[in-house]
Parts: C-alpha cells; structure tokens; sequence
C-alpha cells in the first residue's frame, strides 16, 4: 500500500462530453402497436419526433416494397415529425410499414405497423 | 326510386340532431369565408388525429362564412356508430339453413363503406354472418354508404346517401333487390376475350364502384343493376397489357341490358430499351431496388380505352414490354435510393417491334438558393421540402443554414419546392423550379431566378383544435381550399393550438 502511494498524485482534467440524446417519435397515427387499416383509397401516416437536432433523417419503408419516397417531413414551430400517404394496394396486405428516424450523429428511433387491406378493398 | 333508397330516406331522421357547428356541409361552401391576395377563398381543414387522442378519427372542417382565419376553435367530433344489416332477394347465405335462392329475404355477404365527398372522413368494414355490420365515422354532411354484395352475378350493390349524420344511426335493413342483369361479351378484333379481364358497374351519380367479376373463357360477363345511369368499366388483368375500357349504360325497369364491348387488337408489339447512367454504364436493378419503366398509352388507335402498363429493368439494365400499336409516353424510374433522375420520353410504336436503345437517367445534381424572410433576412432553419412533379413524386427535403443557404441533392426534372419557415412572420411559400432545364409541362409556372428566393407574408391560419371542451394535441392539420387544394401544413401543440401562415398558391401537388 504504501509503494502505492509514492510519485505525484495526478488527476487528469475533466473532459466535459455532450451525450448524444437519440431522436424519440411521441406520437403517432396510427398508435404505436396499432394496425394500418388501408380503409380509405389513401391513408394518412404521420409521426411525431423529439429531438435537439433540426436535420432528421427519416426512412419510410412498406417491406418487400423498399424505402417509401413520397414521405414529406414536417416542421411546425417547435414541433417535427414527418408524414406519409399511403395508397390503397392489394399487395400491402399483411405487410409492415416502419419509419426509422435518425439524427445528425445516427442515433435512431423506430416505429412499425402491420398493414390489413380490408376484403372489400381487394 | 328504388326500395333500398326510400327505407334509408325514412330512417335518416334520427341522425338530424347534434350536428357540429362545424361539420362539413356542402351547403356551406362559399366563396366569402377569408381572401388571399384579394381573392375569396374558402378554407378546409383536414384534421388527423394521433395517438395523443386515440378515440377520434380523421376528418374535415370547413370554416363557416364569414369566418376570420384567426383565433378559430374547431370542433373535432368525436365518432358515432352507423350500423345496419343487409339481406337480399337472391342470396349466398351466410347463416341458418339453407334457403332456396328468391324465397326469402336473407343475410347477403357485402363489404360496406362510407365516404364522404370533400373529406378524408370515412371507412370501411364487412358484415358478419347474420349480414350486420358497424361503421365509426366522425358526424357530417352528405355521407355515401356503398354496399357490394360478394355475389355480384346474383344481386345489385346499393349506394345510400346520407344527407346529414349527427349522432348514431341505424340504418336497419338493407335490402338488395333483384335488380337487372347486364350482359354482354368482351371480344378482341381476333375473336378472343382478353385473358383475366374483368367487368364491373361504376354508378354515374356518385362514382361508387360496383364488384368486379371476371370474364369467362368466351368473354362473357353478367352483373346486375338497380335502373340508372351507369358507366360500365371493362379492366385488363393487374399488371397485364390489355387496356381499361369504358361505357356510359343506361338500365331501366326492363328485361336487362345487353352491351358487347369491342376490346380492339389482340396483336401485342415489343417495344425494348435499355436504362443507362450518364457515362452509359447500365443501371441495374436490385431485388428491393428496382429501376422501374412506366409505359402510359397516350393515343390508341382503335381503341376507346387507356392503358398503363409497368415493368422493371433486369440486371443488365434491359426492359421489354408488349404494347399496344399507338402513341406511348415511357418513363424510367430510380429507387429512391437511386442517385439518378427520372426521365420521359413520348415514342410511337408501329406495327414492329422497336428498340428505343439507350434510355439516359441523368445524375441528380446539387442545387443551391439563398433564401431569406420578407425583410430580407436570412431564413434560418426554414425546412425546404422538393417533390417531383409526375413520376412517383418522391421528395427531397434540407434545411436553410445559418447563412441563408439552402442545398438540395435534386433530380433533373422539375420539383415543386415548399419552404416552410421557422421563424414566424413568413408564409409557407411555394414555387416550381426545373434543377435540370427539362422544359417539361408542369402545369404550372417555373421560377426562372431561383438564386434568391424571399418568403412570402401570406396570411395567418390559426386557432384550437377541440373535442368535447377538451383540447386535441398533436394532430396534423392540413389547410385546403374548397377544392381540396393543399395550402399548408400545421401540427396542433400541447393545448390544441395551430398556427401557420399561407400565401395564395396552392400545392400542385393533392
């Protein structure tokens, strides 16, 4: 203990290190955990997004249908997200929509829903 | 007026009372609800609720006359229930004995829906096997309820207006009646029927689509009607290459309608190309990432129908497809992940095959604008939002930095750009730009001096979006026009409130 104790005590300065608070989708329609009833010829898909960051990247994608480009981000006061429409296709039946959110520094957030084309839509 | 239309005309008494103030009224559309520019507009808003208020549907608000822009309080309803039961004279049955078809009014099979015209208002469900069914949708004006039996060779569909909806109703039985049939035969100029077609009514007054039924081995189809105007559609297989054919039908009280419809030419031409980049490497398609080739019949000769017809380029870059003799326009799409444009181009195809050759998909190239608020600062953080005008309308979207600059990645085809401020003061400013000097028709104008672009003052849309006193947070809240038109876009904050403001150019894009 007591060779443990020779020398200079030396404490290196400390580096003040901005954590990195990843983007979180709020509110969505529909809810989190609900399904994408494609009951009207189009559907209206949104998300809500808390973050520091203005520049957010968002990623729409309907699986086996590849990343959805139509999305339009949204920006409303202190308030962003970004939004979908989504038409009514026969072959969306069964499939999942998400939308992954990332930040400047690729910190994400995601939100999914299984879509259900009603019969009489097919 | 048919049987169905008198008993739902009887029952719609009960849904008269309740009604929001602000509903949605056709009655109410004017011209004198607010001016932009000098111009009367009325406005609609369309409100999607979120999570944050689970038990409320979408639906649409138009300001009442005379209404000031500012300060609004909007009433979003919350839904009530419209429930009903469909039997039929001819029927599959769907629950209890069997029953000899015509001897007794039975639960049918039908998909049910409701719209409502200039609205995002509606839904749509089945009903179950004693033919009930139930539909939540916000209270309004001039609802329309289609009912599609799954027979459509035995039994009519029926559209029920609804001239007024204000709290539950129940529309208690719907009866499909027997209807008439409407027959005829579906022939190429070959003598063959187009394989996989299918037939169906579209009923004139309102635009409901009737079930389809598809063609037999000869051509052959049978719906039935209840007497009206009707416009009979004649519809090629998804994703085949016979066109969509139409005919205005007449049906009365009699024995039927007979109506053959001339499919035109069986012969099929090969029209062929090959997708390239700007260097003329061939553009590849992934499994999820396929470059896509859109073929819209612009003229056909001999042919009183339209045709789209899409397929996808291999993994050399090739693309084939059959067509129709006439005049085509052909457009190349990139996924979106893609880093080049789309492109177009009008062709006519012969008699013989035709090979377009190389196809050039242009790179998307950087564009850049200084854009500043109405007194000429820079507008910081103002979102810019471009989509493509035609094609699949993706879009591309940066911030303004802090110096005013605006840079996009956009592709040589013209966008519709919407700047969307950040700070208040400034309108969302819409303007069409042409990055690749294409001199495509956009319907619109095409900013020629793009290098400084100032936001426009516009004026304040405002208010609290209200359900039951209470405030409804975080719904997006889209402004149109009577004519549906886009004007901007709002997301309602912790207490209901909204604020945006817009200038006088709606979207091109609906």
């Amino acid at each position: 203990m007591v060779a443990a104790l020779t020398g200079c005590p030396f404490v290196l300065p400390f580096i003040e290190v901005e954590e990195n608070v990843p983007p979180a989708i709020t509110q969505s329609s529909p809810g989190e955990d609900q399904t994408l009833f494609m009951e009207r010829e189009q559907e209206v898909v949104f998300v809500l997004v808390q973050d520091d960051d203005l520049e957010l990247d968002y990623v729409w994608v309907i699986d086996g249908f590849g990343v959805q480009g139509s999305a339009t981000p949204i920006q409303a006061g202190s308030q962003v997200g970004s939004q979908l429409v989504v038409e009514r296709l026969e072959a969306y039946d069964g499939r999942e929509l998400s939308v992954t959110v990332y930040d400047e520094q690729g910190a994400s957030d995601r939100r999914a829903w299984p879509i259900e084309v009603p019969e009489s839509a097919r | 007026m048919s049987r169905t239309r008198i008993a739902i005309a009887a029952l719609l008494l009960v849904g008269l009372a309740g009604c929001a103030d602000y509903a949605l009224n056709k009655g109410e559309y004017t011209m004198d609800s607010g001016t932009l520019d000098g111009e009367s507009i009325a406005l609609r808003l369309d409100v999607y609720p979120s999570d944050a208020t689970p038990d409320l549907e979408p639906q649409s608000v138009l300001l009442e006359d005379g209404a000031s822009w500012q300060g609004l309080q909007v009433d979003v309803a919350p839904s009530v229930r419209v429930s009903g039961r469909v039997t039929g004279f001819v029927a599959s049955p769907i629950a209890g004995d069997p029953v000899v078809p015509g001897s007794a009014d039975v639960p049918v099979a039908a998909a049910i829906s409701m719209v409502q015209e200039f609205s995002v208002a509606g839904g749509a469900t089945e009903n179950d096997g004693a033919g009930e069914f139930q539909l939540t949708v916000p209270p309004g004006s001039d609802y329309r309820v289609e009912i599609i039996p799954d027979e459509p060779a035995l039994l009519p569909f029926a559209v029920v207006d609804i001239v007024r909806l204000g709290g539950d109703l129940d529309l208690g039985d719907v009866y499909l009646d027997y209807g008439v049939p409407v027959w005829g035969q579906v022939l190429q100029d070959d003598g063959q029927p187009p394989r996989g077609a299918t037939a169906r009514l579209v009923d004139a007054a309102s635009g409901a689509e009737g079930p389809r039924v598809e063609l037999d081995g000869e051509g052959w189809y049978l719906l039935r009607a209840t007497p009206g105007d009707y416009e009979l559609v004649i519809a090629g297989r998804e994703f085949g290459n016979d066109p969509t054919l139409r005919r205005s039908i007449a049906v009365d009280d009699d024995d039927g309608v007979r109506l053959d419809v001339d499919a035109g030419p069986a012969a099929r031409v090969v029209v062929e190309g090959r997708l390239v980049d700007e260097l003329g490497e061939p553009l590849r398609s992934a499994d999820v990432e396929p470059y896509r080739v859109r073929l819209t019949a612009q003229d056909l000769p001999g042919v009183n129908g339209s045709l789209v017809i899409e397929t996808q380029a291999n993994s050399g870059g090739l693309f084939e497809a059959q067509v129709i003799e006439g005049t085509w326009r052909i457009e190349a799409i990139p996924p979106y992940e893609g880093l080049v444009s789309p492109v177009a181009r009008t062709v006519e195809v012969g008699a013989t095959a035709l090979d377009i050759g190389d196809l050039v998909l242009p790179d998307r190239q950087l564009w850049s604008a200084l854009v500043v608020d109405p007194q000429g600062a820079a507008a910081v953080g103002a979102l810019a939002v471009a989509r493509e005008l035609g094609f699949d309308h993706y879009t591309y979207s940066g911030t303004v930095g802090q110096d005013g600059a605006l840079e996009l990645d956009l592709p040589a085809v013209p966008v519709e750009l919407t700047l969307t401020p950040a700070a208040e003061g400034a309108a969302i400013t819409r303007l069409i730009i042409d990055p690749g000097g294409t001199s495509e028709d956009t319907g619109g104008v095409v900013a020629e001096d793009t290098s400084r672009i100032e936001l426009s003052v516009g004026v304040e849309v405002a208010g609290a979006l209200v359900s039951d006193e209470e405030p409804v947070p975080f719904a997006l809240v889209e402004v149109r026009d009577a004519l549906g038109r886009l004007y901007g876009t709002a997301i309602s904050d912790e207490e209901g409130q909204f604020q945006m403001r817009v200038e006088p150019t709606p979207s091109d894009y609906q």
